[in-house]
């Protein structure tokens, strides 16, 4: 009964409360609007006041952001064993394996075996290069002894210029024994021509576009700590202009390079050009969907050889390969190259060969031919941790005149950890079981490994 | 005065029925090249309220809202998601391999840095628009975070939304789906336990939109 009367007092007198209250609270004269009026106006150039200071706020902060956004830096710091005397190679000093060059190129300078075998770090380098003619700068010089290098100090750069150009560079400086030294490995310009394609037209000191290793092949980027067997012939980084079309499933890449992609070391003062042609390379994926993707390749070099000033004096190269992404945690990359470098023999040398005389090759230009492939497993057994198993071989004859003579078949295994420490700190350790296929056994197997702590 | 006082004081003891909200429906179908077509699964679609006349308030509607967006299969999932102002979006990383969440978009640039497989990190979107989400390293994971000033959102499905709780009032009716513009209604007035149906069918416009973008330094991903 109570709540019956309040709500009837309620509905009566109620209306009558707050239509009086409501009077109370209304604003009683002109000069009370006017100095509301006034409040307001004051509140609104305060708010101006403030919208302005965060806008400062604001361009204060995106001036300072720029830095860890457009650049990254990287220290590569490993530590390295090696059998023997470090280096991948042996002098056929007697002519006991390879006869057919007794009458021809001096035993000390008949290699057996692979020079960069023995490398122990992300750019391929090896241990020591002992005698060798093709790579006879060594830079790591360890003679069999183990050590601890700082493999480079890394600071790539990467910006938009416009909307449609940016520009990409490494820059790493590479302490060593001797003479440190500065290495800019990629510098170009990109330009997307639309928003609408996924097309990049590259200019300057541009990635290859053979296989696949070159896209990991940095130290931050790459799985393992070393290259595999054939990375030399696919991983270079010459000057040129390319093209990069990917249009769902197929990606196309085309370049156009002062010389061919094989590694810097084989013609370090080359990067101008001996001749006048340029080199034609491409690469055709198709991504199948199978796990995360598995792509199919195929890609292919044309050119002038390097190193020598004919345009009749040519190199080719192909090779396959295929890609599984993320199959239940697992990856695998394949690649099988075979390739070529034609060389040229002087009228002399020819003559006595046709007559029947045992003379050396390749004198004008040197000849290699050279076959070789590798596979990669690995799974992420964890966010954090990734085993993983490579089995590489090559299988090369490099001719060059008297002056020397390498005979390369050499099968290797690698067992490896990758582990994430986190985001920004990796390490990596592998071991290599090196084997000779035609060469007497020495001792050449490496372990090595790398800690890279680089910015985001 | 006496009338007001005895009010007051009767006031708390009068029993009072909980507010009830109103609902709203509708039906939406998006329109592309000028045709009407359904929206599909894979073209997700949202409607939100916006009151009128809009109120300034001290607070966010999503200020203490949490949502999810997660990083599996080198997907973002799901790739759109509409929330009220003021809300925080976690990105948990369900891949055993790094990510790295950021968004380019002028109203609300942001970089959470890469990460690998945990709880992720987040972000709390305080402007309102349309805010693209990309990962640094994977080009091809994308998503959407509208932002709407708005505590209303209901998703369409098979054509039809329905919005409830919706305390009585003005409104006008927002229709989007991913790249299309928005599509207004007029006002409509939502009265409490009332259901107030939409007269005419939004239409959201499919835009052209760039299909690709480039990296948090403005550089283009490697096409593979």
């Amino acid at each position: 009964m109570r709540a019956l009367i309040a709500n009837v007092v309620v509905i009566v007198v109620g209306p009558a409360a707050i239509a009086h209250a409501q009077e109370v609270a209304s604003p009683a004269s002109p000069d009370g609007l006017a100095e509301r009026l006034e409040e307001l106006e004051a509140a609104a150039r305060e708010v101006g006041r403030l919208e302005r200071d965060v806008a400062r706020a604001r361009d204060q902060v995106a001036a300072l952001s720029w830095l860890p956004r457009y650049i990254t830096a990287f220290i590569d710091v490993g530590a390295f064993a090696v059998g023997g005397d470090g280096s991948g190679i042996r002098s056929d000093s007697l002519h006991l394996h390879y006869p057919r060059y007794k009458d021809t190129v001096s035993g000390q300078w008949v290699f057996m075996g692979d020079p960069f075998s023995t490398a122990i770090n992300s750019f391929g380098e090896p241990a020591d290069t002992a005698s060798s003619r093709e790579d006879p700068d060594d830079t790591i010089n360890s003679q069999g002894r183990p050590s601890l290098i700082v493999n480079a100090v890394g600071l790539a750069i990467s910006k938009a210029v416009t909307d449609r150009v940016s520009i990409t560079a490494l820059a790493e400086l590479l302490p060593r024994p001797g003479p440190d030294r500065i290495d800019v490995p990629f510098a170009h310009i990109d330009y997307r021509p639309s928003p609408e394609i996924d097309l990049v037209i590259s200019a300057g000191k541009i990635d290859s576009v053979l296989g696949v290793e070159y896209r990991t092949q940095d130290a931050p980027r790459r799985l393992g700590v070393t290259p595999s067997l054939i990375c030399r012939y696919t991983c270079g980084r010459p000057l040129g202009v390319e093209a990069r079309l990917a249009q769902g499933p197929a990606t196309v890449g085309l370049a156009i390079s002062n010389g061919d992609s094989f590694d810097e070391r084989f013609s370090p003062d080359d990067q101008l050009k001996a001749n006048k042609l340029p080199s034609l390379s491409a690469h055709v994926q198709w991504q199948l969907p199978v796990g995360r993707g598995l792509d199919i390749g195929v890609s292919a070099m044309l050119g002038p050889q390097d190193g020598q000033p004919s345009l009749s004096v040519y190199q080719w190269h192909y090779g396959f390969d295929a890609a599984l992404k993320d199959l239940d945690r697992w990856d695998v990359v394949a690649e099988v190259v075979h390739g070529r470098l034609q060389g040229r023999t002087s009228a002399e040398l020819a003559a006595d060969a046709m007559a029947g005389l045992e003379r050396a090759r390749c004198d004008l230009a040197r000849c290699l031919s050279y076959k070789g492939a590798y596979v990669l497993v690995d799974r992420r057994m964890t966010s954090r941790l990734t085993p993983y198993v490579r089995i590489d071989w090559r299988d090369a004859v490099l001719e060059n005149g008297v002056d020397f003579v390498y005979e390369s078949h050499t099968l290797r295994t690698t067992v490896g950890l990758h582990l994430e420490m986190t985001s920004r700190i990796v390490g990596k350790i592998e071991y290599t079981w090196n084997r000779e296929l035609e060469a007497p056994p020495f001792p050449h197997d490496v372990i090595t490994s790398s800690i890279v702590v680089s910015t985001d | 005065m006496r009338a007001l006082a005895i009010a007051l004081v009767l006031l708390p003891s009068v029993p009072r029925a909980a507010p009830v909200g109103g609902t709203v429906t509708g039906r939406l179908a998006v329109v592309q090249d000028g045709k009407r077509i359904a929206t599909p699964a894979d073209l997700p679609a949202y409607v939100y309220l916006v009151e009128l006349p809009p109120q300034r308030r001290k607070a966010h509607p999503g200020d203490s809202a949490t949502a999810r967006i997660i990083q599996r299969g080198e997907q973002f999932d799901p790739e759109i998601r509409v929330v009220s102002v003021g809300t925080t979006v976690v990105f948990p990383n369900d891949d055993f391999k790094e990510h790295n969440v950021f968004s380019p978009t002028a109203a609300d640039q942001f970089d959470l840095g890469r990460y690998n497989h945990g709880p992720g990190r987040s972000h709390k979107f305080d402007d309102p628009g349309d805010i693209d989400v990309y990962c640094d390293i994977h080009k091809n994971m994308r998503a959407t975070v509208k932002v709407v000033d708005s505590a209303w959102i209901a998703p369409v499905k098979d054509g039809a939304f329905t919005l409830t709780g919706v305390p009585p009032g003005s409104y006008k009716v927002v229709g989007w789906a991913r790249d299309s513009s928005e599509a207004w209604s007029d006002p409509i007035t939502v009265l409490a336990g009332a259901a107030t149906m939409l007269a005419d069918e939004l239409h959201p416009r499919i835009r052209k939109t760039p299909t690709t973008h480039t990296r948090k330094d403005g550089s283009p991903y490697p096409p593979y």
